[in-house]
């Protein structure tokens, strides 16, 4: 009889009963509020239909544009509806289609009327508007796009990606093969939930190791501080089963931040702006992606990232907390640790070290990482960069539960 | 049962803590005498196994100090010993019976039993946190006992204590010496004097007194400054 798991609720007790635990718990659930559910619901918005700015709160606007999207869902993107979108978009203002000048230069040189006519066809293909603009990176480029150019350009732009990226023969053949799976012309439908999950998982990672930093940095440390240890090294499980016990229930306790952490902000977003779209391509989101899946996809994809991400940090300030003994100390590598991924870039020029900087969590969930085509190679196997991250995450975890283990047992109880 | 300890030493970088110390001990009650960085401690910790002896050996019923059952035979009572101040007294001997290998219905079992024996009982709920420093010592002695322990070490456990609880401990010592090794280490040298069969004297990291001590080797505390050099002190 070990008592795992005796000694697991214990730790995982000790870890949650600590003051700084409950008091970093609550300013970061205070912070996701305001940040998912409060600002969203707040914030106000000024829309202008053609006769009069209307004043709209975050979940009315939101109903809004999911509605107006919605509209649009089905639609593919092909030459039909980008005549629809050029019809709308040029307006009164056709003799002007030729000209560099700005959709919204055209609307303050228009009549009262003429604005209220083009500003109204216009919203209901800004969605497809913007979607073009976003392959293009150009503004006014859907005046005269057309399907085929429309879906050269976007391969032209991941093709300048890769070349930018260095990659070799065979990854570019296996991204040809990805994006040659993807069904063109794309179908269009609206996905603003999914992507707003997309998009606040990099700071929400963030904000993940800033509370992993804190309430796990003591898990170890605090039983040379508080002598403890003395009493633990000298019972028949302190110095195995313990050190696993400690282990599973940090593991747990960031596993379980994680989840309250994503499971809230899924929730947020899906409530304001909706669940609608989880079937839809990714690259409605990301056009110029040549990952063949759906949006739902990514956000399992990314989710699964960021809750092995929790593990991982735990394990890292877990490791970290054995190694120096000391809290105050781990928690300021994991802040340092932080801004220094937010901060530096590595050039792709240095593939290696570039490609591994840019498989550490934080910079993973990024958006712009979709468009990371970098593979790993073992044998024949190729591994996506978002498979080798966990791959990766599980092992390095691996290796620091062996460091733990040796330190740990090594430790002799001297000085004071 | 015996307890081995065979040319026990241990040598930071300029200094032995311990030198070459050897003894059996057999069931009884033992009682460590040293001034301050004579090495008691140092001993102690490895006999508990939680310091790595430079040379030398260690051994419980031919049971290695490194081995898990040698662990299951010791209970030990560190000179100051640390605690969760956000646990109850159960819940931390709870813990320590859950590091010590009880089932959990024995250990809640023990555990009533201990805290009356060192008269918790009443605060037993309450936060350590809240306790006086006598009350700590006494939930530090009842964790050492939890496993009813062979081999027990007691690293100065009547500090803290009031003289009634003092004069109480000493005789659940002796009661627990009659079946097993009890080694002690205090300053109060009249602790000893009340409930020590034998004592053992450590100067330097060397041991230089061991035998049983009567009325007729004289004063105690006598022999003990005298031996530390202190003569001056004992008019």
């Amino acid at each position: 009889m070990n008592n795992f798991g005796s000694l697991y609720t214990y730790e995982l007790k000790k870890i949650c009963k600590r003051r700084l635990v409950c008091v970093t718990l609550g300013i970061m659930m205070l912070m996701l509020v305001l940040m998912y559910l409060v600002g969203p619901l707040t914030e106000t918005w000024t829309m202008f239909d053609g006769e009069k700015d209307i004043q709209m709160k975050g979940y009315e606007y939101a109903v809004y544009e999911k509605e107006k999207a919605q509209k649009l869902a089905g639609l593919k993107i092909d030459d039909a509806l980008l005549e629809e979108v050029k019809e709308a978009y040029s307006g009164v203002y056709k003799e002007h289609l030729d000209d560099s000048l700005s959709v919204n230069m055209l609307v303050s040189e228009a009549t009262d009327e003429e604005q209220k006519d083009f500003i109204q066809k216009r919203l209901q293909y800004d969605q497809i508007y913007l979607f073009v603009s976003c392959v293009t990176g150009n503004y006014n480029s859907v005046h005269n796009m057309t399907e085929d150019a429309l879906y050269q350009i976007r391969e032209n732009q991941y093709q300048e990606r890769e070349t930018g990226l260095r990659l070799s023969k065979q990854e570019k053949a296996y991204w040809a093969e990805q994006d040659s799976m993807i069904e063109k012309p794309f179908t269009y439908g609206y996905v603003g939930g999914w992507d707003k999950i997309l998009d606040e998982m990099m700071m929400l990672n963030f904000m993940l190791i800033l509370t992993i930093g804190i309430c796990l940095a003591n898990v170890f440390s605090e039983e040379h501080s508080r002598k403890t240890d003395q009493l633990i090294l000298c019972s028949k499980h302190g110095k195995n089963v313990l050190q696993y016990a400690k282990l599973a229930a940090g593991a747990t306790f960031g596993l379980g931040c994680g989840i309250i952490f994503l499971g809230f902000m899924v929730i947020c977003a899906l409530g304001i702006y909706g669940a609608d779209g989880f079937d839809v391509a990714f690259q409605i989101a990301f056009p110029n992606c040549a990952r063949n899946m759906t949006i739902g996809q990514m956000v399992l994809i990314r989710s699964a990232i960021f809750l092995a991400s929790s593990i991982l940090y735990s394990v890292i300030v877990m490791s970290l907390s054995e190694i120096l003994k000391n809290g105050v100390v781990v928690m300021g590598i994991m802040l340092g640790a932080v801004y220094f991924t937010l901060l530096f870039n590595v050039p792709y020029e240095h593939r290696a070290f570039s490609q591994l900087y840019n498989l550490i969590p934080i910079r993973l969930l990024s958006g712009e990482n979709a468009a990371d085509y970098r593979l790993t190679q073992i044998g024949n196997l190729f591994f996506t960069n978002y498979q080798s991250g966990l791959i990766l995450y599980l092992f390095i975890s691996l290796v620091l539960i062996m460091i733990v283990n040796r330190c740990y047992k090594r430790y002799q109880v001297s000085g004071r | 049962m015996e307890l081995v300890i065979d040319r026990l030493s241990k040598q930071y970088k300029n200094k032995i803590a311990v030198d070459r110390i050897s003894l059996q001990l057999k069931p009884g009650v033992y009682g460590l005498l040293g001034a301050n960085g004579a090495g008691k401690t140092t001993l102690m910790r490895m006999l508990c196994g939680i310091l790595k002896p430079t040379g030398g050996t260690v051994t419980l019923n031919n049971q290695d100090v490194s081995t898990e059952e040698y662990r299951t035979m010791l209970g030990y009572l560190p000179q100051d010993f640390g605690y969760y101040p956000e646990f109850s007294g159960v819940d931390f001997l709870l813990y320590m019976a859950a590091l010590k290998g009880l089932e959990k219905s024995y250990a809640k079992k023990k555990i009533k039993e201990l805290l009356e024996l060192v008269s918790l009982k009443d605060v037993a709920k309450k936060k350590i946190k809240t306790y006086s420093g006598g009350m700590k010592q006494r939930l530090g002695i009842a964790q050492a006992l939890l496993n009813d322990p062979k081999l027990i070490i007691l690293d100065e456990p009547t500090a803290g204590l009031d003289p009634k609880e003092r004069v109480r401990f000493r005789n659940l010592i002796a009661s627990l010496g009659k079946d097993n090794i009890v080694l002690l280490s205090t300053h109060i040298v009249s602790d000893i004097e009340h409930i020590a069969d034998e004592v053992l004297m450590m100067k330097d990291g060397q041991l230089i007194y061991q035998g049983e001590w009567t009325e007729d080797n004289g004063d105690l505390e006598k022999f003990y400054l005298e031996q530390f050099g202190e003569e001056g002190l004992y008019e």
